[in-house]
C-alpha cells in the first residue's frame, strides 16, 4: 500500500472534493467585508499602543544593557537579583497556542497567564516602584479592550493572579482603546455605550501610580490613534479625518483639523514626538507635524498598493522615515521589504525582513523580525546591543520597567 | 491595442467559487468550515479586489490566501481542534485494491494530521503544486515543505500499515 500512497491520496482528495459546497454567498461576503472594515479601523487604533509602549520602555532597557553587560541571555535561568530590570513581553509556545506574558528579571522568566479571548497589548509598568504590569486584552482594542494587571515582587515573581485593573474610587473601567506615554498616565478612550463606537466617549486618565483616574468628554465619533505627552491625535470612524488636540492633564483642548489621509496604519511618532507618520489607503504615507498639523503627503510606497501592503513605519535617529511592506502573496509577513524616504522618493533598503525598528538611544536599536518557520504573524524581538538579547517569540508587544535598578 | 480583461469580483466568484470551495474543503475536511473560510478570505479581499484582479492569477492569489488563513493561529481556536503527529489507529484497514473505503480512511487520517502537513499534502496532491510553489505560498523554504510532506506521509503510512515505520514520525 505504501508505494501507492501518492496515488491513493490524489484519489481520495479529488473524490472527496466533489462533496464540497458549490456556491459562495456573495451577499454574506459583502456583509462580512463591511464588518471587517469596521473592525480593521479599530485594530489600527489599538495597534498604535504597541509601539508607543515599546518606545517608552526601551530607553531604560538599552541603558541597562550599556551599564550591565552581564545581563544574561534568554536561556539563562539563574535566580533574579533584587532590583534588576523588569522586562515583560508576550509570547506563545509555538506560535499557535494562546498568548501568555513572560516577565523577565535578572535572567529568570516567569509566565503570567492572561485571559483568553483576544490579543494582548502590554501597556507598561505602573504603580509603586513600577512593579505592576498593565495590559489590555482584546483584538480590536475596543469592547474587548479590558485592562488587566499583575504585581510582581523585586525578583519579578508575581504576587498574585492577573486580575482586571481596579482603581480606587471607580467601580470598574469600561473597555476601550488604551494608550500609554513615557512615564505618564494610561489614557483610555471609552465609548459611553460600549457596543457603539459612535456614541459619546470619554478619555479616562489613569495616574501612573494607579491610585486614581479622571475622565473628561471627547468629541463624539472621534477615536485616538496615538498620543504623546502633549498631544492626542484622533480620527473619525466615519470619514477618516484626522484631528490633533492639545492635552492638558486629562483634558483635550480645541481640535485642529488636518488634511491628512484616512489612516490605514497606526500613527508612529518620531523620537522627539514632534511628527507622526501613518499609511494611507492609496499606499502613500502622510507625515504630520503635531504642532499645527501641517501635513506632507509622501509618495506611494513601492509595493504599498499590493494586497499585502504596508506593514509598519519607523523613524531612525536622524529623523529619517522607514517603511516595511510585504509583496503580493506574502501577506503573512514571510517576505518583508524595507524602504527609506530619501526626501523625494522611497528607496529600497539593503536590509530586508525587518518589520519595524526602534532607536531609543543613538545607534542601539530593536528590530522585530519574522521567524520564518512558524505559522502566523509571529516575530522575534531582538535587542541589538552587546550582548544581543533574544526575547523569543512574541506578537510584538514589549515593555520595560522605567527603573533599571 | 488589446485591453487587459480583469474579472470583476462577482464574475470571479461565479466562475471560480466552486474551485475555491473545493480547495478549502480539502484543507478543512468540513463543508461548513470550508464555506466560512472562503467567505472570510473573500471578505478580506473584497475591498481591494482591483489589486487582486490585477495579479497574474487572481485564483492563485485567493487560493494562497485561503491556505494561509487556514494555517493562521487564530483559526485554530475557531476550529477547536488539536492536531497531532500521533494519529489514532485507522478506523478501518485499507485493502490493496484502492476501493472507495480506502479513500474514506485516507480522508479521515489526513484530517487528523497537523495542519501544516495536511495543507502541504493537499497542495501537492490535490492542486498539483510543486514544492517550490508550496514554499512560496506558505512563506517557508522548499526543504521545510519536503520535510513536512515526508512526515505527513510517514504518519499516514504507519497508520495504514503499522509494519511500515521506515519513514518515522518525529
Amino acid at each position: 500500500m505504501s508505494h501507492d500512497l501518492d496515488d491513493a491520496l490524489r484519489s481520495a482528495l479529488r473524490r472527496h472534493a466533489e462533496a464540497a459546497p458549490t456556491t459562495v454567498d456573495t451577499d454574506a461576503v459583502r456583509h462580512r467585508s463591511r464588518q471587517l472594515q469596521r473592525r480593521r479601523t479599530l485594530e489600527v487604533l489599538g495597534a498604535g499602543v504597541v509601539l508607543v509602549a515599546v518606545v517608552l520602555g526601551l530607553g531604560a532597557l538599552v541603558g541597562s544593557l550599556r551599564h550591565d553587560a552581564s545581563l544574561p541571555p534568554a536561556t539563562t535561568e539563574s535566580p533574579a537579583p533584587g532590583g534588576s530590570t523588569l522586562l515583560a513581553f508576550t509570547s506563545s509556545t509555538d506560535g499557535n497556542s494562546p498568548v501568555h506574558i513572560v516577565v523577565r528579571a535578572g535572567g529568570a522568566d516567569r509566565t503570567v497567564e492572561t485571559p483568553a479571548g483576544g490579543g494582548v497589548t502590554l501597556l507598561g509598568w505602573y504603580g509603586p516602584e513600577h512593579r505592576t504590569l498593565v495590559w489590555a486584552v482584546g483584538i480590536t482594542g475596543f469592547r474587548e479592550g479590558t485592562l488587566y494587571a499583575v504585581t510582581v515582587d523585586a525578583s519579578g515573581r508575581p504576587t498574585g493572579r492577573a486580575e482586571p485593573l481596579r482603581i480606587p474610587g471607580r467601580a470598574n473601567l469600561a473597555p476601550g482603546v488604551a494608550l500609554a506615554t513615557a512615564g505618564g498616565p494610561i489614557q483610555m478612550w471609552t465609548p459611553d455605550t460600549p457596543s457603539d463606537a459612535r456614541s459619546a466617549a470619554s478619555l479616562v486618565t489613569i495616574a501612573p501610580d494607579l491610585s486614581s483616574a479622571t475622565s473628561s468628554p471627547l468629541p463624539t465619533g472621534l477615536v485616538p490613534i496615538t498620543i504623546t505627552a502633549n498631544e492626542i491625535v484622533l480620527t473619525s470612524l466615519d470619514r477618516g479625518t484626522v484631528s490633533i488636540g492639545r492635552l492638558s492633564g486629562s483634558t483635550v483642548g480645541a481640535l485642529t483639523s488636518t488634511s491628512a489621509c484616512s489612516p490605514r496604519s497606526a500613527a508612529q511618532p518620531n523620537i522627539d514626538a514632534s511628527v507622526v507618520a501613518f499609511g494611507c489607503p492609496d499606499g502613500s504615507v502622510d507625515r504630520m507635524t503635531l504642532a499645527g498639523g501641517a501635513v506632507t503627503h509622501l509618495g506611494v510606497l513601492p509595493e504599498g498598493t499590493d494586497p499585502g501592503g504596508l506593514l509598519g513605519l519607523w523613524w531612525d535617529p536622524a529623523g529619517g522615515l522607514n517603511a516595511s511592506v510585504t509583496p503580493t502573496l506574502n501577506a503573512d509577513y514571510s517576505v518583508v521589504h524595507d524602504y527609506s524616504w530619501s526626501g523625494t522618493a522611497w528607496v529600497r533598503s539593503v536590509e530586508e525582513g525587518v518589520l519595524t525598528r526602534i532607536y531609543p538611544t543613538g545607534s542601539a536599536s530593536v528590530r522585530l523580525v519574522k521567524k520564518n518557520d512558524l505559522p502566523g504573524n509571529i516575530g522575534r524581538w531582538i535587542v541589538e546591543s552587546s550582548p544581543e538579547v533574544d526575547l523569543g517569540q512574541t506578537n510584538g508587544s514589549l515593555v520595560v520597567a522605567p527603573s533599571a535598578s | 491595442m488589446e485591453v487587459e480583461s480583469r474579472p470583476t469580483f462577482d464574475a470571479f466568484v461565479a466562475a471560480r467559487g466552486t474551485s475555491l470551495l473545493r480547495h478549502a474543503y480539502v484543507l478543512t475536511g468540513d463543508r461548513y468550515l470550508a464555506e466560512d473560510l472562503v467567505q472570510e478570505v473573500l471578505a478580506h479581499l473584497y475591498r481591494r479586489w482591483d489589486r487582486v484582479a490585477a495579479t497574474t492569477s487572481p485564483e492563485a492569489y485567493v487560493k494562497a490566501s485561503v491556505t494561509r488563513q487556514f494555517l493562521s493561529w487564530r483559526r485554530r481556536k475557531w476550529f477547536g481542534e488539536r492536531p497531532t503527529d500521533q494519529v489514532p489507529e485507522a478506523d478501518a484497514a485499507i485493502d490493496s485494491t484502492g476501493s472507495v473505503d480506502d479513500d474514506d480512511v485516507l480522508w479521515r487520517l489526513l484530517a487528523r494530521l497537523p495542519r501544516r502537513q495536511r495543507a502541504i499534502l493537499a497542495l501537492r496532491f490535490y492542486d498539483d503544486q510543486s514544492d517550490e510553489q508550496i514554499a512560496a505560498i506558505l512563506g517557508v523554504s522548499a526543504s521545510t515543505v519536503r520535510s513536512n510532506a515526508s512526515r505527513g506521509l510517514a504518519t499516514l503510512r504507519s497508520q495504514l500499515d503499522p509494519s511500515d515505520v521506515t519513514g518515522g514520525v518525529s
